[in-house]
């Protein structure tokens, strides 16, 4: 019963990978590769001294906003034909329940994502390669990790469309959520001002709870620690807060389509 | 939602809460998530909020970087006697205080080109303390002292720290050597002390030679001063 149920959720992962590559959404690397190649003969010309670290810090930059904007667009395209053009109705008609139709989306749109993250790892790490800078296996990590972010960030955006009364609101909702992520680390120092009230401190931690904090996963901006590689305690820890947020995201999101009226 | 349910959320919340909080008493998490400093970019808060609502401090570390180098590369500016350079650099460290480089060349440019000596110090002790591993800092810290006021004692001390750290070129060993000398030749008082500790340093040398020129140099000197045959 539970391997049929799972080989429904990978039929639908298939599907929407196999979507996704019919509507060209994987071509956002060629502008990727352009977008990176272009700044490389800049920072080249612009950054004298520290041209091998330009050029990984922009790659990364990149491979941030790309991988935000594949996820993006799978979902608003995968939601749109299911939701507009009825296609949901075809599969839902078939014995596979919501729950598992929400996971085999999470589950494609997740691999799209990672996919996208491979290809354009590659690129970054061919094109350092080139220009000489020494790698390490810390820039795997900080891709890992970068990883791990946007993987909340699909289970939040699939909850938020799911609840949300039509797509581009909840896509809205969703990137100013992943905006406000990387202000949550800030909130702490908020908290810890003697200034603020009790209510207000309340209210911040709360907030610094429910909100994910995308700076944990922010590795890229502790690429040049003195103390060398990265702890794998804290990479275990950030792994297991970016599943248990991610869970939490996906039980809201399934009940909430469990629920809807399509 | 039914109650298993809400029963369900709840023990991913308590998870949750659990998983932060043991985050926070990670070595790494307490070491690397300092707040921001505010304070220190108040100069210019717009690349400050930028680099926090990005997630890309370093980046834009970068990219200031790129702005202070066309800066020192527009003739414009010496009129001003490139005034804007320091309070720049200020801003590309406080966000990446482990962007080694600009210490290097800025305080080069302070204190070579603009006279600007004890500025160019100043910035070049921060980056030590900042990043204490990084041996070249050590070392124009030495040249600096050394050409500033003649302050060889000083410069020694910084060639030691340079010498410490594991990937330093051998041939700092050689000149730390002939420092000792010098100094031995110059603290007449304290000639005894300054001979010692270079006739250490070549026993080193010449028991535990980083290269087999150190040890060459190590044994001339030693065969110089009678304790070789």
């Amino acid at each position: 019963m539970e391997n049929k149920r799972f080989s429904k959720i990978l039929a639908v992962a298939q599907n929407v990978l196999n979507e996704c590559i019919r509507h060209k959404i994987l071509n956002i690397l060629f502008v990727f590769a352009l977008a990176l190649i272009g700044g490389a003969l800049l920072i080249e010309e612009l950054s004298p001294g520290a041209q091998g670290r330009t050029l990984v810090n922009v790659g990364y930059a990149n491979m941030e906003l790309f991988g935000f904007l594949t996820l993006m667009l799978s979902l608003f395209i995968i939601t749109f034909e299911e939701i507009e053009m009825r296609n949901i109705w075809l599969t839902l008609t078939k014995p596979v329940s919501r729950s598992s139709f929400f996971t085999g989306k999470f589950l494609g749109i997740t691999f799209v994502t990672l996919l996208t993250m491979a290809v354009m790892f590659l690129l970054v790490m061919g094109l350092s390669l080139l220009s000489r800078v020494s790698l390490n296996l810390n820039y795997l990590v900080i891709v890992y990790a970068m990883s791990l972010g946007l993987l909340v960030t699909i289970a939040f955006t699939l909850a938020f469309i799911t609840i949300a009364t039509n797509l581009p609101t909840g896509l809205m909702f969703a990137s100013l959520l992943f905006l406000i992520g990387h202000l949550t680390e800030h909130l702490k120092g908020i908290i810890a001002k003697p200034e603020t009230t009790v209510p207000a401190k309340l209210a911040l931690t709360l907030v610094y709870y429910a909100v994910p904090n995308f700076s944990l996963f922010n590795l890229k901006d502790k690429a040049y620690l003195q103390e060398g590689g990265f702890d794998p305690l804290y990479l275990l820890l950030i792994t297991f807060y970016a599943l248990v947020f991610s869970f939490i995201f996906l039980y809201i999101g399934i009940k909430a389509f469990e629920k809807k009226e399509l | 939602m039914t109650l298993r349910s809400y029963l369900i959320l709840a023990l991913a919340l308590l998870l949750l809460v659990t998983g932060v909080n043991l985050l926070h008493q990670n070595t790494f998490y307490q070491n690397n998530y300092k707040s921001f400093p505010f304070a220190a970019a108040k100069k210019d808060p717009f690349y400050a909020f930028l680099a926090s609502v990005s997630g890309f401090r370093i980046l834009v570390a970068d990219i200031l970087w790129m702005d202070a180098v066309q800066y020192i590369g527009d003739l414009e500016n010496a009129k001003e006697q490139y005034k804007q350079l320091y309070p720049k650099t200020r801003d590309i460290i406080t966000l990446d205080p482990n962007f080694t480089y600009p210490y290097i060349a800025v305080s080069g440019i302070l204190f070579f080109s603009m006279n600007e000596k004890d500025k160019a110090i100043e910035l070049i002790k921060y980056g030590i303390e900042q990043n204490p591993k990084y041996w070249q800092l050590n070392l124009y810290l030495a040249a600096y002292t050394y050409a500033k006021a003649d302050n060889i004692k000083m410069a020694i001390h910084n060639v030691e720290s340079a010498i410490k750290q594991e990937n330093h070129p051998p041939l700092l060993e050689r000149i730390l050597g002939s420092m000792y000398l010098k100094l031995s030749e110059k603290d007449r008082a304290n000639k005894k002390f300054w001979t010692g500790k270079a006739v250490s340093l070549w026993l080193d040398m010449y028991e535990h030679p980083s290269e087999p020129e150190n040890r060459k140099y190590a044994e001339s000197h030693l065969k110089e001063f009678g304790l070789l045959k």
